[in-house]
């Protein structure tokens, strides 16, 4: 299964914002309300984007259930990307590590749950990570899932650890169990491409990682980082496309979006003639490219 | 070579991913007290000790490094059997939960001649790197005073009778935001030379503050306003905020935007000159995991103990890393203004 061209992403509703605290602050305050959220959504798909990328953050609960009782933008496909990682933090903050992953399970059934601890126990945690997987899912209940997304912060992570195992249960799991396309989100594309494609073996496994002209969050290198989108081991989502709004729209477009191995982009924006006009943008540039 | 993480909680787990990506896996060993972590740890393919008594046994002469992880109150004594067996330390803020505990440990680090660094990861930010070099090179004249102030959702209800809720034990907003703000105000404007005033408001936790303000001066003159807030529920993350007057500009900042505005008449700079001080860009880092500082600390502490190069650019905050006086320093200014503030 295949993303669009271009994928709408979620920071603005959260209140994540790169380049500026002051806007992330009130963004996180403006989209506390559910129809804010709908209603930029309805510029997404008003511009021709049919996929929105998303963290499973509390706040889009009614959002989806607007969507599936109204039958909104018919064609949009979700894809969640988990886990929230503050959700965890400010569990992890107020408890033990271990109770803050516990606490999360209680809604599972006791027989899966007891047999995921007796798996924990004997060494094998994907057990426990599919339960989890399970529940952050539940929120899109009624909604056309396109992929299941493995965010950085929780990526990376299992990345530096090695755990290549589990990043390998978890692929099969999204495939197998949810019918859904796995991805991962990284920060350290060169990184990522060695162990899913060489130590794992997976084929064309989907990455999503900043490319932009400015060098913004490309680790090691911006070099490194576009050799490694070129490469062709893997399809690749671009993020940060914008630097964070620390570069000039029409030029960091083009450099994306003419780059090796870009196969979709993915941006945020609160506002409607950004939405239509950076998607028509990479539409067009697309089609320039294809003829 | 063993770099060894002591404490497999949150922070330990961070550094373990991240110094496993710098010197490789095999390389890195954890201990932690708790069973199941330590578990898990060990089905993850790392080496693992029960207790910092079994580690030191098992690897004497091979341990390189140590990263100190586990909750403020053994901090002392974790550091220092480690830096009494020689041992390069990073122990995360804060140093100690008492000043004479931090004074002690900086001491045996400083005859024995070993490195060993503070967790006060701010440092490493290029926003807050920027603003040291504006105070130091007095591009806009002296620092007539300024206010900083740390706000986030740490604490967002009422809280069970935890450490976290105890000051004494190293709970509360001024010992978990504070550290790093009065750090940073002494890494971007010098030593502080005494704390005029300083209060506490509690709004969830019982024996300990959910808001501290506190001013002061340094050494150079400057006055200085603090506030700290850890359940502002305004925030997703939390946020640092400085705004500085300085003699001929206004500077604002947070930890990624840098704004000058307000130059006196008169103000001269070269073409481009306040463009590029505002255009800052973090660098990239050879593995990012959770923000460019937490890797540019532990390439720093790594490189300086190791004696090896790691990183993928220069980092001019490289050269400033926080060593056990900075953290003696921290502690002393955390006694003085729970004392004004009626914590302690």
């Amino acid at each position: 299964m295949s993303f669009g061209p271009v994928l709408f992403g979620d920071n603005q509703f959260i209140g994540v914002n790169h380049s500026s605290q002051a806007k992330a602050t009130s963004h996180f305050e403006r989209f506390r309300d559910t129809d804010r959220i709908l209603e930029v959504l309805g510029w997404a798909h008003e511009a021709g984007i049919r996929d929105f990328v998303f963290t499973t953050h509390e706040r889009y609960k009614p959002v989806f259930q607007e969507i599936v009782g109204s039958k909104m933008f018919p064609g949009l496909h979700f894809t969640p990307c988990l886990p929230y990682a503050h959700k965890y933090a400010q569990q992890m903050a107020e408890t033990s590590m271990v109770r803050a992953v516990l606490s999360n399970l209680g809604g599972v059934p006791k027989i899966r749950l007891a047999g995921s601890l007796v798996r924990a126990a004997a060494g094998d945690f994907s057990g426990l990570m599919q339960l989890l997987v399970q529940i952050e899912v539940l929120m899109m209940k009624g909604l056309p899932i396109r992929g299941v997304f493995l965010l950085n912060i929780m990526f990376d992570l299992l990345l530096a650890l090695g755990a290549t195992r589990l990043i390998e249960k978890y692929h099969r799991f999204v495939v197998e169990e949810l019918a859904a396309t796995p991805g991962y989100f990284t920060m350290n594309h060169p990184a990522a491409v060695k162990a899913l494609c060489v130590d794992i073996g997976l084929e064309q496994p989907w990455l999503c990682a900043n490319l932009n002209v400015a060098g913004f969050r490309t680790n090691p290198s911006l070099d490194a980082v576009r050799d490694s989108f070129a490469s062709g081991r893997t399809r690749n989502i671009a993020m940060s496309v914008f630097a964070s709004g620390s570069a000039g729209t029409d030029e960091a477009l083009t450099y994306v979006v003419r780059a090796a191995g870009v196969d979709c982009i993915l941006f945020g924006s609160s506002r409607r003639e950004n939405i239509l006009r950076n998607t028509d943008a990479v539409l067009r540039e697309r089609r320039l490219r294809t003829n | 070579m063993t770099v060894l993480i002591v404490g497999g909680g949150k922070m330990g787990l961070s550094h373990l991913a991240v110094a496993s990506s710098l010197v490789g896996r095999g390389n890195v060993a954890i201990c932690e007290a708790n069973f199941g972590l330590r578990f898990a740890y060990r089905h993850m393919g790392h080496r693992v000790f029960p207790s910092l008594h079994a580690a030191q046994d098992c690897l004497r002469g091979n341990l390189s490094a140590a990263i100190v992880a586990t909750p403020t109150p053994s901090h002392y004594p974790v550091a220092k059997s480690l830096l009494e067996a020689s041992v390069p330390c990073f122990v995360e803020k804060p140093l100690t939960l008492r000043s004479v505990h931090s004074a002690e440990l900086a001491r045996i680090a400083t005859t024995r001649g070993i490195h060993a660094q503070v967790g006060f990861v701010l440092r490493y930010v290029a926003t807050f790197v920027t603003l040291r070099k504006l105070v130091s090179s007095a591009r806009f004249g002296p620092v007539v005073s300024y206010e900083a102030r740390m706000s986030g959702n740490v604490i967002t209800g009422r809280q069970a009778d935890t450490w976290r809720s105890d000051y004494s034990r190293g709970g509360g907003c001024l010992n978990e935001y504070g550290p790093h703000l009065i750090d940073l105000c002494r890494y971007a404007f010098g030593d502080i030379s005494v704390v005029k005033e300083a209060a506490a408001t509690q709004v969830h936790s019982q024996r300990a503050d959910d808001r501290m303000t506190a001013s002061w001066v340094h050494v150079s003159g400057t006055a200085g306003r603090l506030e700290l807030d850890w359940c502002d529920t305004a925030r997703r993350k939390s946020v640092i905020e400085f705004d500085v007057m300085f003699q001929h500009a206004h500077v604002t900042l947070d930890n990624s935007t840098l704004n000058i505005d307000h130059l006196a008449p008169g103000w001269t700079g070269a073409p481009g000159e306040l463009q590029a001080l505002q255009s800052i860009a973090p660098p990239t880092v050879s593995f990012y995991l959770r923000g460019e500082e937490y890797s540019l600390q532990l390439e720093d502490f790594l490189g300086r103990s190791l004696q090896r190069k790691f990183g993928a650019t220069p980092f001019e905050g490289a050269a400033m890393p926080a060593l056990l006086a900075d953290g003696l320093a921290v502690d002393q200014l955390i006694e003085e203004i729970a004392r004004k503030a009626g914590l302690a």
